[in-house]
């Protein structure tokens, strides 16, 4: 007599076990990104907010001065307090072409890791 | 008899090694995860924080000497008390206001409110309203036509619920020696107020640091006139306010200082403000300084 086992008893093979495995780190995976990305865009969100601040900082410094321009570069104290708040930060402004008056600020900086540039512009008449 | 053998001692040890290794990594993701979780929370707080300080400063300091309407077409009846032009920028030290740190105390005219003039036009002393103003006797008023360019400041003389009195004041015995009445009488007569009308009220907020009611830490309070001097609490988890001026004395529209509140010789002429506030969230307290900077909106201010 031959006794047949049924098939729901047989243990599983090395490769069902690797298969297994692979799905589960691809899972794992799947969620450190996810982290990784909530993480970043909120950190993004706090650098964007940073450069807004001191975008208006700088408009409202130049309208306290009657609108004239901190002659297009920054003082030394504000390059170094935008660099400590903004990683690789970087600065200009420049004279819109059609309007003579209106002046454009962009503020750019280094988005983590991923070394992407992000940029703020803000538009303004002294 | 192959399917019952089970696993050879090279699989099991291969599969708890691969087991091992995946536990120990979901392990440490987690664990990461929820310190990711807190950093993530960290940054959005702050900038939560961020905003909101910018948007109430700015707002503040941009509505600050708020005249109501424009002095050019603005006729001052008050007597006593005298309503001269208060500076948009109020000095702190005149507060009352007890805090270790900077106060940021800015004075405007508020609308609180439209009414309709029962008659058409009013050229003498009573304009009476379509509703209740609820300025009580002896408080200022300020009124401006919406269409025209009337505008008048005067003490409410009259007691009655709808109407307005810029006229000279009470009618008891005090008023017959002129000493205590509330409004002088123009020369060429009264201005004449038609149609719409916006009622103003003179407003007072001052923001300042105090201990939380949370207790656990300090936070940005303000204090509005028109909300009864009460204290609201804003923005828990601010250390430290400091303030600093921009003062134009030779009024050519061009700052030419900035400097601390003890040092402003005139509060007319202060044309922006920075202030600068710690945040009690940041990771260092270097890092928790926010710098926010507002230019004044509303000129000099005119008697």
């Amino acid at each position: 007599m031959t006794h047949q086992p049924c098939p729901s008893t047989q243990g599983s093979t090395l490769i069902e076990v690797l298969v297994a495995a692979l799905i589960l780190a691809i899972g794992l995976f799947g969620l450190l990104s996810a982290q990784t990305n909530a993480l970043m865009s909120a950190r993004q969100a706090h650098w964007q907010q940073q450069a807004r601040v001191f975008a208006n900082n700088y408009v409202e410094g130049v309208r306290a001065r009657g609108g004239t321009a901190l002659a297009g570069s920054l003082p030394a104290r504000w390059q170094s307090r935008l660099e400590r708040r903004l990683p690789g930060a970087e600065f200009s402004l420049t004279t819109l072409p059609n309007s003579g008056v209106s002046q454009q600020l962009t503020i750019e900086w280094t988005a983590g890791p991923v070394e992407a540039r992000r940029t703020l512009s803000h538009f303004f008449s002294p | 008899m192959k399917s019952v053998n089970g696993f050879t001692l090279i699989e099991v040890l291969i599969a708890s090694t691969l087991a091992l290794v995946l536990i120990t990594t979901a392990a440490e993701l987690l664990v990461s995860a929820r310190d990711w979780q807190r950093s993530e929370q960290h940054h959005s707080k702050r900038t939560e924080d961020i905003r909101l300080l910018s948007t109430l400063l700015r707002r503040a300091v941009r509505s600050a000497g708020d005249p109501g309407c424009h002095w050019q077409w603005r006729t001052n009846l008050t007597k006593a008390p005298r309503l001269s032009a208060q500076p948009a920028i109020a000095n702190p030290l005149n507060a009352a206001i007890d805090s270790e740190s900077d106060v940021l105390v800015i004075q405007r005219w508020q609308p609180t409110g439209k009414a309709m003039m029962s008659a058409a036009v009013s050229e003498n002393a009573v304009i009476s309203l379509d509703r209740d103003h609820n300025r009580r006797f002896g408080h200022p008023v300020l009124v401006s036509a919406d269409a025209g360019a009337s505008c008048v400041l005067f003490n409410q003389a009259s007691e009655a619920p709808k109407d307005l009195n810029r006229g000279p004041g009470w009618a008891g015995e005090a008023s017959t020696t002129g000493a205590s009445a509330l409004n002088h009488v123009p020369e060429d007569g009264y201005q004449a107020l038609a149609g719409m009308l916006t009622l103003y009220e003179p407003e007072r907020v001052a923001f300042y640091i105090d201990d939380s009611v949370t207790g656990s830490s300090s936070s940005l309070f303000r204090r509005r006139l028109s909300a009864g001097n009460r204290r609201e609490e804003l923005l828990v988890g601010i250390n430290v306010m400091q303030l600093v001026y921009a003062v134009d004395p030779d009024r050519d529209g061009n700052a030419d200082a900035w400097v601390s509140a003890t040092n402003v010789e005139d509060w007319q002429q202060v044309v922006a403000v920075s202030v600068r506030v710690q945040l009690a969230t940041a990771a260092s307290p270097e890092e928790g300084w926010i710098i926010i900077t507002q230019a004044l909106r509303n000129g000099p201010q005119h008697d």
